[in-house]
């Protein structure tokens, strides 16, 4: 479960929000399924527009590499865009994607590719994230069994709830289980281990530098870190984040993606 | 023993008609055998040199690496004193540098995956037939056959960088003909992706399916700008004169790159082991992230010549009580034929959950065998790592490391994956500068053979090789039959002589070596007149190759098609005049000696009493 995929998975979000208003909770004790609709829900809105700074480690590299981008996102309808704005070599390549269709532009070929299903287990641009991760419809609300296998106190206070994700079965996932560590103060994620069936872990996510943004308190940092190569690891620095606004639908077009007015 | 030769040979005359034809059963003999092995051996050869000049040549030079892993991550800077060897190195004929990557093609609507490389337009030109379809004069064709070859547009120019030729069966699915335009996406040199348009200059027809339907070659310099990759090639292609002379030319290959310092550090630890660790410019030196794949190291190591052992190491310094511990992650039935001080008690361990501790230090800290050890560290990320484990043996002060875990358990809790930090290896037998330029130039070039480079291939000729093994030994089977059977009719006809012969005093022995010596003349001349027999077709053959467009124009279009010449010629060798005579020789002394047997057996009294 990657960083695309929470900005994009499919319409869990309602449900999500669905769940939380019908069942509104008494007490301290919150189930599994509560806490990690909680927790989906804080990353998600309907409607969503981020900045964000994407940083890329690798040993072989001589330094580390900065892509910047935009990315618009609606969650009814499935339909989310990103642009690149920088660094100049990758400026203007975009992403659209659509219910379960991606598209790329390339501005240097000027062209749209569809993404082949070939190319979904490739790197999307050099991360630790693949475009399956981008397009992955899978929810960690709907498609997974929840279990708080631990609860622990925060050093600032609150609990830190640490939750197991097995997944249903013939959900459409790809892992074959998910640690989750929430912190019960405004249901942020702490950390988050994808693992493989076998049981080995593939990689981690770190989430830190909790922040006011967008009217909500949100971990402005992700890393992920990859298990199987040492070194390599992706950062993303979240610099802007507006939830529910309005989205002209001309932006998820192939026109758009094709603009160079952006 | 001239009187057996004497009467072996009146024996031979006295029944010209039988002897004639056992003559002429061992002279077809041996004329089938000539021919199996001339036949044979030039549909092999042929069928290989074809193959392996369409593209990939008879060896390639790879950083090393490569071939298990065959990205552009891999690929190795093109090192001018590589190409000057190549220049004037004996029985290389051609080579090419190139830059391979796989691709994703588009045009309109149209998308396709495909291989694209960049060459230099004049040295692939000699290489591969790939680019020489644009020239048919270069590919000699045998008198009387044909080819469906053929090409349109024309052949890459350096003046033209924004050019690419691509295969017949790609242009086809892209529906795309000289002069359009292709945008190519692919992952450039940090894997991102990256996008740019090429203009079709020529289409080939080369007739393999496999290079028409994926390949698309561009100018080297264009491709490497493109991917961000300047200088830099994935693999030499190398054509030979002589298949015969391709181990001479990868001992010069590796000899001509022996010098090139890569990212490892080589050390000597005395007594023919060495210590190898990478040492990528990129991290320093003692950064905990300088580390090699191990299967890709393995395939390294395998290589060198000589090397003995090795053992592959995970190095990190771990603490017990507040000290410092230099460990070694280990696999123990490996470390142990590298360390000398390994303790044989401990050449079974086996598990996750044994350490070994410098006697010293358990000592000091009272530990016993058996007992719990902890042990603490961090992974590179700076984590606190936790290690419980059970006390399995010491070992005397002062080895390579104070303490020894279990390799697998190291890699795994300081999330190293299938990497390690070092590799322990053991190469006697050279002087320390021969073993530096053996190991040097393994650990950063690879000179891979045609077996290996074309690995698919030969599992097939090697299931056509046993079944033609197996047809031969069918053949030879049948020869020897036909061969004891003539031979025992002819003992059988003349029991009366043996009897005779018995009767004035031939001991048993003389009559088995009397017949035997019959069968070694007949054996002799016979083979002689079948190995002429047997070089009429073959020398046939030779000259005029079996040509499948005669047959059919279908059966000529699909052999091109799977990569196989459309004609196939004999080949014949002295090894094989030489090969067909001792084989034949064999057969015909082999098969007389039951009969021989036979005959020296024969009942005095019994054969002639009936008369």
């Amino acid at each position: 479960m990657g960083f695309m995929k929470k900005f994009w998975a499919g319409g869990s979000c309602l449900i999500a929000l669905t769940l939380a208003l019908a069942f509104p909770v008494f007490g301290q004790m919150l189930t599994a399924d509560e806490v990690v609709a909680k927790m989906d829900a804080l990353l998600r809105g309907e409607t969503s527009y981020m900045k964000v700074k994407m940083t890329m480690y690798n040993p072989d590299w001589s330094g580390p590499r900065e892509l910047e981008m935009f990315a618009y996102e609606t969650v009814k309808d499935s339909r989310s865009f990103i642009r690149i704005t920088e660094p100049a070599r990758e400026r203007g390549t975009g992403f659209l994607k659509i219910g379960y269709n991606l598209w790329m532009y390339m501005p240097a070929a000027e062209k749209v590719m569809k993404i082949p299903p070939s190319m979904m287990r490739d790197s999307w641009m050099g991360s630790d994230f693949s475009n399956d991760d981008l397009m992955h419809e899978s929810s960690i609300v709907r498609d997974y069994e929840h279990k708080i296998i631990n609860l622990a106190d925060h050093q600032q206070g609150g609990k830190v709830y640490q939750v197991e994700l097995l997944p249903k079965p013939n959900a459409p996932v790809v892992w074959g289980k998910i640690l989750v560590w929430v912190w019960d103060q405004g249901f942020i994620p702490l950390k988050e281990q994808n693992f493989e069936e076998s049981g080995k872990m593939v990689d981690e996510m770190i989430f830190s530098e909790v922040r006011e943004m967008g009217g909500r308190k949100l971990p402005s940092k992700w890393e992920m870190r990859s298990m199987t190569k040492p070194g390599h690891k992706t950062e993303l620095l979240i610099t802007e984040v507006k939830f529910d606004i309005d989205i002209n639908s001309g932006i998820f077009t192939e026109k758009n993606l094709k603009s160079k007015n952006w | 023993m001239l009187a057996f030769l004497k009467i072996a040979w009146r024996d031979l005359w006295r029944h010209k008609l039988r002897s004639g034809l056992t003559m002429c059963v061992i002279m077809f003999g041996a004329g089938i055998t000539l021919f199996y092995y001339a036949f044979t051996t030039g549909a092999f050869l042929g069928e290989l040199e074809y193959l392996l000049k369409i593209f990939p040549g008879y060896l390639q030079v790879h950083r090393a690496g490569y071939q298990m892993d065959q990205t552009i991550a891999r690929a190795m800077p093109l090192d001018p004193r590589l190409t000057a060897a190549l220049d004037r190195m004996p029985g290389v004929t051609a080579y090419s540098p190139r830059l391979c990557t796989g691709t994703f093609v588009q045009s309109g609507g149209y998308l396709a995956n495909a291989t694209i490389c960049g060459v230099l337009p004049d040295h692939e030109v000699k290489t591969s037939r790939v680019a020489q379809t644009f020239f048919p004069d270069m590919i000699k064709l045998p008198r009387g056959t044909k080819t469906n070859r053929g090409y349109s547009g024309k052949y890459l120019s350096a003046s033209e960088p924004k050019s690419v030729v691509i295969g017949e069966v790609l242009a086809r699915n892209l529906q795309v003909k000289v002069g359009d335009e292709l945008s190519l996406t692919t992952q450039d040199a940090y894997g991102s992706m990256a996008a740019i348009n090429f203009k079709i200059s020529g289409i080939f027809h080369s007739c393999s399916d496999k290079y028409d339907s994926s390949m698309m070659l561009v100018n080297l310099g264009a491709l490497q700008d493109f991917l961000g990759m300047s200088g830099q090639v994935t693999q030499i292609a190398i054509i030979v004169k002589d298949l015969n002379d391709i181990p001479a030319v990868e001992k010069a290959l590796y000899g001509a790159i022996a010098e090139g310092r890569g990212p490892w550090t080589v050390d000597s630890l005395g007594r023919g082991l060495w210590m190898v660790r990478p040492n990528k410019p990129t991290l320093p030196e003692d950064s905990p992230l300088q580390l090699a794949n191990q299967e890709i190291l393995d395939k390294m190591l395998s290589r060198i010549p000589g090397l003995k052992d090795f053992s592959m190491e995970v190095r990190t310094d771990l603490a017990l009580n507040g000290a410092t511990v230099a460990t070694l992650g280990v696999d123990p039935a490996r470390e142990m034929t590298v360390n000398d001080a390994w303790p044989k008690a401990a050449s079974g361990l086996t598990g996750a959950d044994w350490v070994l501790l410098d006697s010293s230090i358990a000592e000091k800290s009272r530990l016993k065998t058996g007992d719990l050890v902890m042990l603490t560290g961090a992974n590179y990320a700076g984590e606190p790592v936790k290690l419980e484990l059970k006390l399995a043996g010491v070992v005397a002060p002062g080895g390579k490391a104070r303490a020894y875990v279990p390799l697998a358990v190291l890699q795994d809790r300081l999330w190293l994956g299938e990497n390690v930090s070092q590799v322990t290896i053991k190469l006697p037998g050279s002087s320390e500068s021969e073993a530096r330029s053996l190991i040097g130039s393994r650990l950063n070039y690879e000179v891979v053979l045609w077996r290996e480079l074309r690995s698919n291939y030969m599992n097939t000729t090697k299931t056509s090789s046993y079944s033609m093994s197996f047809i031969g030994a069918i053949l030879f089977v049948i020869i020897g039959f036909v061969f004891m059977l003539t031979i025992l009719m002819s003992v059988l006809e003349r029991v009366r002589q043996f009897g005779i012969m018995k009767a004035i005093g031939t001991r048993p022995s003389e009559i088995f070596v009397i017949i035997l010596l019959e069968s070694a003349m007949l054996g002799l001349l016979g083979t002689a007149l079948g190995l002429m027999l047997g070089l009429i077709p073959s020398l046939y053959l030779i000259y005029n190759p079996i040509n499948f467009y005669a047959i059919s124009e279908e059966a000529g279009r699909m052999m091109e098609a799977q990569d196989m010449p459309s004609f196939i010629y004999a080949k014949l060798t002295a090894r094989m005049l030489l090969k067909a005579t001792l084989i034949n020789f064999c057969l015909v002394l082999v098969t007389t000696i039951p009969p021989a047997l036979r005959a020296s057996r024969t009942k005095l009294a019994q054969t002639l009493r009936l008369q």
